[in-house]
């Protein structure tokens, strides 16, 4: 749903704008989810009703179902281009938190969250720090996106199922750390070539 | 009447059971005790057809039962209770018990049945409370009441004291040396030996995954 | 107390649907039948829940599918028998191999994921009859019904469905998937036979899944994309709120209903916002349901 949010803001402020929205949006969804849910089923849930709110909020902003579009004189090539850096930046990034010394608590929360808590780790604080770091790149990808993608309320559907699909085969194939992130980057590439020669769905 | 022969089970490359060998008659009591993480739960849990063994054989009477799942093991006439109850707790304790004894009998005979095993077990009073709402120690009695259910020749009792203060796991031993003199072979699992002794007619000591015989 | 509740399945039943007799309104009428085919869908999704303990959230599937099939076998000229049974077998087995191989949270992840699939697949299915294109965005037609047939018929299957459903709590079979529900693997240790317990309850959630769909189809001789909407498939569950009985789920399907109705009539733009707010508030309410996911 961020994608989506961060799709309806102008593109000259679009950077700024959208990661100060998301990171106050996703604070919300963080806060609910420790207050309200407690088990992955009901966190699950809530997202899903915060994402439909989400969703209405910007159906009810713009009351319309037509498509936007944004447009830029820029050469599409070059947002193409800071795509792949995005991913790069964020690859390293990851990798930098897995071999940093924090890298560990947070594999270790991945392998048993109760455990770590149990054990003095701060798994909210990494939740939430780990959420942030999640929200501000989906949300600098939906900006870089926004040039090349018609933009519609219901347009963060897509990318929230390739993503549960793909994390969940990615999660039957074990490991924390970055040999998850590893699987999901495989199992995206396969998923990615199999549906481009399919011709999509 | 049950024979353990070289049993072996690794898990995440250690090995938890090393090697066990053990026998059991009919009406015998073996009692197995030893420090957390010596095997017990898992030697129980793979007699009980919960965790399939590395190598090694087990025979029961005449049968090979070594790769039977866990519901034919229980219908061979072995049946585990976990250490950590494992109530169906939306249902009332007379259903948890129920279930059991519906795989075996009609419904009015499975009734009947289970108001005995409940009465043996004296928690009869507590037939339709719910399952969630028991205590530690109504919880164990509850547990076993289950095994029970299903009729077993031999009762795999894993830790049935602990976690019980001394009056409740006092009550739970005194319902275990009745199910003895009913007749039921048990295999019996605690931390230490002092507990099993008026129970037990053999005992042996797991330490590192493997079964010493004690005397 | 299990007898009260049989008789309190035949009254609630019994009241819901003598109110469209008594005030023979046409557009009551039509609303009461829409609710009791929603009654219907939300027991579907029970069976899965309270006889298997795997929760669908994306239960709208059920309905789509078989509606779907339906309406594209009456468009090509064949019958409306061969596509109940062909989305009989393609929901059950979906249903039973999910809920055997998949856990508590895999499953509700998997479904939900399947709806939202269909939900994007459906509008790009167009049918071609020379110039004529049908289905896409605006979806199937199929052929009108009386609306006083689809009444009785639905009324008829929520009575039947409604006491199945209670009733098998109280059966042998019903207090075995009761166990399977609570602790799969504490049932298996005692010789509960998992693989056949599942069986039924998929083989019950779908019959009753393939009733609803049929007649919500010919309750609006049409099918869109939007039965396979989110909406749709978060319903059963907001109403599980409430609990679990059969009664208890017939009146909250009606009551959530009308509520999203007259909202929808009162600020139409919101009652997405209302779903959404519910659903926010579920873990409160609706613990029992996940507690040991």
């Amino acid at each position: 749903m961020y994608f989506a949010l961060e799709e309806y803001l102008p593109l000259t402020y679009a950077l700024i704008l959208s990661v100060v929205a998301s990171v106050s949006l996703s604070s919300i969804l963080f806060i609910l989810t420790q207050k309200i849910g407690r088990e992955t089923v009901g966190r699950t849930i809530i997202a899903l009703g915060y994402g439909i709110a989400l969703e209405e909020a910007f159906r009810l902003w713009y009351r319309t179902s037509y498509f936007l579009t944004v447009t830029t004189d820029i050469p599409l090539l070059f947002w193409e281009q800071l795509r792949i850096a995005l991913f790069v930046a964020f690859i390293i990034i990851l990798a930098l938190f897995y071999l940093s010394p924090k890298g560990l608590k947070i594999k270790f929360i991945e392998e048993d969250a109760e455990l770590a808590e149990l054990y003095g780790v701060n798994t909210s604080l990494y939740s939430f720090f780990l959420l942030l770091i999640s929200t501000i790149f989906v949300t600098l990808l939906g900006a870089i996106s926004s040039v090349s993608s018609a933009i519609f309320p219901s347009m963060g559907w897509g990318p929230l199922v390739s993503g549960i699909v793909v994390y969940g085969i990615a999660s039957q194939l074990g490991g924390v750390g970055m040999r998850v992130q590893l699987n999901v980057l495989v199992v995206s590439a396969i998923l990615g070539i199999a549906f481009a020669v399919g011709g999509g769905i | 009447m049950l024979r353990v022969k070289s049993i072996s089970k690794s898990i995440n490359h250690r090995i938890i059971v090393r090697d066990v060998n053990l026998e059991l008659d009919e009406g015998e009591v073996m009692g197995i005790f030893g420090p957390n993480g010596s095997g017990k739960s898992t030697l129980l849990k793979v007699i009980a057809g919960i965790i399939k063994p590395d190598c090694g054989r087990i025979v029961f009477g005449d049968t090979d039962i070594t790769f039977l799942d866990v519901e034919e093991v229980v219908e061979k006439g072995i049946c585990y209770a976990f250490q950590i109850p494992r109530p169906f707790r939306e249902m009332s304790v007379f259903e948890n018990v129920m279930v059991g004894c519906l795989l075996r009998y009609s419904k009015k005979e499975a009734k009947k049945r289970t108001e005995d095993i409940l009465r043996k077990l004296g928690i009869v009073h507590l037939a339709e409370r719910k399952a969630s709402q028991l205590s530690q120690g109504e919880l164990k009695l509850l547990e076993i009441a289950k095994a029970l259910s299903t009729e077993p020749a031999v009762l795999l009792l894993d830790e049935p004291f602990a976690a019980l203060d001394m009056k409740n796991a006092l009550t739970v031993r005194d319902k275990v040396i009745e199910l003895k003199k009913d007749g039921y072979a048990m295999i019996i699992t605690a931390h230490r030996m002092r507990i099993l002794r008026e129970i037990a007619d053999t005992f042996a000591e797991m330490r590192g995954g493997m079964l010493h015989a004690k005397s | 107390m299990k007898a009260i509740q049989a008789v309190t399945t035949i009254l609630a039943v019994a009241t819901l649907f003598t109110i469209p007799l008594l005030l023979d309104n046409y557009f009551v009428t039509w609303l009461f039948t829409l609710a009791a085919i929603y009654s219907i869908f939300t027991i579907s999704w029970g069976f899965l829940e309270r006889y298997s303990g795997r929760p669908s959230l994306g239960h709208a599937s059920a309905l789509g599918i078989p509606a779907y099939l339906a309406a594209i076998s009456y468009n090509l000229g064949f019958g409306i028998l061969t596509p109940a049974l062909v989305s009989l077998l393609v929901i059950f087995l979906l249903y039973y191999l999910l809920s055997l191989k998949l856990g508590k949270k895999e499953f509700i992840f998997a479904t939900f994921v399947i709806s939202i699939l269909l939900w994007v697949a459906a509008p790009r299915l167009v049918l071609g009859y020379g110039d004529t294109m049908v289905g896409g965005e605006e979806g199937f037609f199929l052929p009108h019904v009386p609306l006083k047939t689809i009444y009785l018929l639905s009324f008829l299957t929520l009575f039947i469905t409604a006491m199945i459903y209670d009733f098998l709590a109280r059966t042998g079979l019903g207090i075995k998937m009761g166990a399977v529900r609570d602790d799969e693997l504490a049932a298996k240790a005692l010789g509960v036979k998992i693989s056949r317990m599942k069986f039924f309850a998929s083989l019950l959630s779908t019959l009753t899944a393939v009733a609803a769909g049929y007649l919500y189809s010919f309750q609006f001789s049409h099918v869109s994309p939007e039965i396979f909407s989110v909406e749709l498939s978060v319903f059963p569950l907001i109403v599980s709120i409430g609990g679990l009985s059969a009664p208890r789920m017939t009146f909250l399907s009606f009551a959530l209903l009308f509520a999203a109705r007259a909202l929808n009539a009162l600020a139409p733009q919101f009652h997405l916002v209302f779903y959404a707010a519910l659903l926010i508030l579920f873990p409160i309410f609706g613990r029992r349901l996940y507690a040991q996911g």
